[in-house]
């Protein structure tokens, strides 16, 4: 299935692009991307994922179509083919 | 007494005289400093009910209890006065140099009463304090003035806050302005140009005493290697800005004065795009070690030169707030509010409140005429020099619309609505005459009522109950029971933060964690540390709701009413057509229902008063005592006891419980004798009522001469004939009426469940139709849970 990815911040930075297409097996899990992203953008581990490379550094969150943020407790579940994930840094303030 | 100086200055403009005040120990616990310690100052020195713009109001500077130590974004201080936009508290922070000279100069605080005839500079120099000329200095920009004040006294070490040409003419959005950072909000530096104040300026040269240095400094070089990391990776690298992208992806993103949450242009007022396109520096805040102030630079275009500081509230207020995605544009407005002296919140959320206006009919390109366009201009969403030509109009009340504007949303739009007969304060976004902040509440409900009831107005700092909903935390589409508590807690959290104070950004360096649990027992340490106290979780969390508090209490007796905790109209009755958040407005209905349960979270009365009981337990003797209200504790009846209970569904109203009480007591059928009631409950509706034997009996409590006790073994509630003198105050504590007097002796009477018949109550023993019977209030709860399962099932089958 796919995954549309898109990045804020500074995982944007560091990914150097806004967006990408993930393709991905059926039941793959929020962490499973998690994991993807530590190996596609080895840079992300350290400043957007912590050494362990599947889980996100706080505030570093997954936002699921717009309406729905995924904390670590729901990491374990899966996204649906065709479903948009936004990788952001969710401190507010300013 | 370490990390103060046990002292304040008073500064008298209109008899050009100063004065010391010190305070005792246990005061400076209680309020410890920042907006805390500004705003008791507030309330100590300012008569109820006087004019913000006139001499009777005061300007309260507080020191930071780190400023001037090496811990770290600990340089702030706080600001408070009456405030010309809300009337209400207003109360701002900023930080950096001034606030550490401030501390240098041995002094916990200023107190700057009066009006000065011509625009004067007070300059403190340590202990000495000289009233300076400042008319020279009249006209210019904030950091223009800085430098001139620096030159005449050569000596880079003299910090200097000020205003600029909208505080001089009293513009209800001018801030106050140091070392590039701003008291910002409720406008301070109208306040400041009432009493022709143009600038204070400090020489501090002493040190800070600190109660154990070595574990201070120890304490701080941990929490500073953690504001190296990945906490803070974000306000670093492209500071808060950033958050235009994340609040346009959750529609939450105010854009044409609030009627979308969705920017179409965002992308080119971001944080990335300034990150990639106009960045010049990064700096710090003295004392911080993140540097969050990302200063934006136009090189080239006919906005060459701009330099702003970009936040987001600026950029969002000042930019898709505008309907502008023309980033020069931005920072060149920014640019301006920063010289001219004007909150950039304030200043864009009004300016865009006058571009619905234009964009709906109410003003025509005539209202706009001003020096540099004598034609008018056109003000649609988009112009982005427009809003840039309407920070200058206002800055210096310029024109109809600059002097319009210059009010803010809520003076403006009523001023328009009775001259012109329209209805534009629906479009004017503000809370308590506060401008809104980049957050739409629409779809962010926890945060409405955190907003609604902030008590300096439409505020995002104060309140943080955006941080529950939009991490996720609680379903912010929708509302529960748990909000109020949530308001509360995320409210005074944040003001733990503004009392000490220390910047937010810091909040996840102490242990990774953000929480109470993460920050409170490392902050006790940093207090203990710097003071000698002993301050604990507790300790510390206790100072956010006395900051909190004293401010509440402020507003009080300002004359505050429930209906003053009110959102914008167009929150309540527009929903968005597009983005996530279309659809939704937060209803009167739950607004009204999220009050309710916040002021019970907060131990407040339903009309948001505070009881006395509340200030003294947080050590507010002087202020409970004048606005403090009295409530009596009445517990609600539950009980373990036994009572006699009616069926209404069995009972037809015969009253021969009453007959057979009369007797059962003093031989007579008489039914005003009984003390069991049959009463009407509905039309066709009758039922019983007796003594209800509530645990913690209200009746027991709030009797004045101790004649009712209750008996611990049955709650039965016996009455001492020798001590009731009949003064009703037990019928009027009982929420059953199960209480009457007796009308001969004029004593209380009330069942006691017959515990002199062998048999029992006597009512239930009479009742024809099996309606009453001794329960308790668990059984009955059990059967009703139990009945309303079964008529659901049948439903279901």
């Amino acid at each position: 299935m796919h995954i549309h990815l898109e990045f804020l911040g500074v995982s944007r930075l560091v990914a150097g692009t806004k967006e990408i297409l993930l393709e991905v097996e059926g039941g793959t899990t929020f962490r499973g991307i998690v994991r993807m992203l530590s190996e596609h953008y080895p840079e992300m581990v350290g400043d957007v994922i912590l050494p362990d490379g599947e889980t996100l550094h706080p505030p570093n969150i997954f936002n699921l179509n717009a309406r729905q943020m995924i904390p670590e407790s729901k990491m374990h579940q899966s996204p649906n083919d065709g479903d948009r994930i936004i990788l952001m840094s969710m401190s507010a303030g300013g | 007494m370490y990390g103060y100086s046990g002292k304040f200055l008073h500064v008298d403009l209109t008899k050009r005289k100063t004065w010391v005040e010190t305070k005792p120990e246990e005061w400076y616990k209680t309020y410890i400093g920042g907006v805390s310690m500004a705003s008791r100052l507030c309330w100590e020195n300012i008569e109820p009910g006087c004019d913000p713009l006139s001499p009777g109001n005061v300007i309260c500077m507080a020191g930071g209890l780190f400023a001037g130590t090496p811990v770290p974004v600990g340089g702030k201080y706080g600001m408070a006065s009456k405030s010309p936009l809300t009337g209400f508290i207003g109360d701002s922070l900023s930080g950096s140099w001034m606030a550490v000279s401030l501390k240098r100069s041995g002094w916990d605080g200023i107190v700057v009463h009066g009006t000065s005839d011509e625009w004067v500079q007070v300059f403190i120099d340590d202990d000495k304090v000289e009233f300076r000329d400042a008319s020279h200095l009249a006209g210019l920009g904030t950091t223009e003035t800085e430098e001139a004040i620096r030159d005449e006294f050569c000596d880079d070490q003299v910090r200097t806050a000020c205003i600029g040409p909208a505080g001089e003419n009293l513009v209800r959005v001018a801030n106050v302005s140091n070392d590039g950072r701003k008291a910002g909000r409720t406008g301070q530096g109208a306040v400041w140009g009432s009493k022709k104040l143009k600038a204070i300026s400090i020489r501090g040269t002493g040190g800070v005493a600190v109660a154990d240095p070595e574990t201070l400094l120890q304490l701080s070089f941990d929490i500073l290697q953690a504001a190296q990391g990945p906490h803070t990776q974000k306000y670093r690298i492209l500071g808060t800005s950033s958050n235009v992208l994340n609040m346009n992806k959750l529609g939450l993103l105010p854009t044409r004065n609030y009627q979308q949450g969705v920017f179409e242009g965002a992308e080119l007022v971001s944080g990335e795009y300034l990150h990639e396109h106009y960045k010049a520096k990064t700096i710090a805040c003295a004392q911080c070690p993140i540097a969050c102030e990302q200063v934006g630079h136009v090189k080239e275009g006919p906005y060459a030169g701009a330099m702003g500081h970009v936040e987001y509230e600026s950029l969002y207020a000042l930019s898709s707030n505008c309907g502008v995605s023309d980033m020069e544009a931005s920072i060149q407005a920014i640019a301006n509010c920063n010289e001219l002296g004007l909150d950039t919140m304030s200043t864009g959320v009004t300016i865009s409140w006058a571009m619905e206006c234009y964009q709906k009919g109410v003003f025509t390109q005539e209202d706009f005429k001003c020096e540099k366009y004598p034609e008018g201009f056109e003000a649609e969403f988009g112009n982005g020099e427009a809003m840039v030509t309407l920070t200058e109009m206002m800055a210096h009340r310029e024109g109809y619309m600059g002097n319009l504007l210059a009010e803010g949303t809520k003076r403006a739009s009523a001023t328009v609505d009775e001259e012109r007969g329209t209805e534009t304060y629906q479009w004017a976004m503000n809370i308590k005459g506060l401008e809104c902040p980049g957050y739409d509440a629409r779809t962010l409900k926890t945060f409405s009522v955190g907003l609604a009831a902030g008590v300096r107005g439409g505020c995002h700092n104060r309140s943080a109950a955006y941080d529950p909903d939009i991490k996720g935390q609680v379903d912010r589409f929708s509302i529960d029971e748990t909000r109020g508590e949530l308001a509360k807690s995320t409210e005074e959290y944040a003001a733990v933060y503004d009392t000490l104070p220390m910047c937010k950004f810091i909040r996840r360096c102490f242990t990774g964690k953000a929480d109470r649990a993460g920050a409170w027992p490392a902050i006790a340490k940093l207090i203990n540390a710097t003071t000698g106290w002993d301050f604990d979780y507790d300790a510390v969390d206790l100072i956010g709701e006395r900051a909190h508090t004293i401010k509440k209490a402020f507003n009080i007796r300002e004359g505050w009413t429930r209906e003053d905790d009110h959102l914008p109209w167009r929150w309540q009755n527009e929903p968005m057509k597009e983005g996530p958040s279309a659809g939704y407005v937060v209803t009167h209905e739950e607004l009204d229902y999220l009050k309710d349960i916040y002021y019970e979270a907060k131990g407040w009365t339903k009309e948001g008063l505070i009881p006395k009981d509340k200030l003294v337990e947080l050590g507010m003797e002087d202020v409970a005592e004048e606005i403090g209200v009295y409530e009596a504790k009445m517990p609600t009846s539950t009980s373990k006891y036994q009572y006699v209970a009616c069926d209404p569904t069995k009972c037809v109203g015969c009253q021969i419980c009453e007959y057979v009480c009369s007797y059962t007591k003093n031989g007579e059928f008489n039914t005003y004798r009984s003390r069991i009631r049959t009463v009407r409950a509905h039309k066709v509706l009758m039922t019983a009522v007796a003594c209800r034997t509530c645990e913690d009996a209200p009746c027991v409590i709030a009797c004045p001469r101790k004649a009712l006790t209750q008996d611990p073994v049955t709650g039965i509630i016996h009455i001492d004939a020798n001590l009731c003198d009949g003064c009703a105050w037990c019928i009027e504590a009982c929420d059953f009426g199960a209480i009457s007097l007796n009308p001969a002796t004029k004593l209380a009477e009330i069942c006691n469940l017959c515990e002199d018949q062998e048999d029992g109550p006597q009512c239930i023993k009479w009742c024809p139709k099996e309606a009453l019977e001794l329960t308790t209030p668990d059984r009955r709860a059990q059967r009703a849970r139990h009945k309303l399962l079964t008529e659901e099932a049948i439903r279901v089958k």
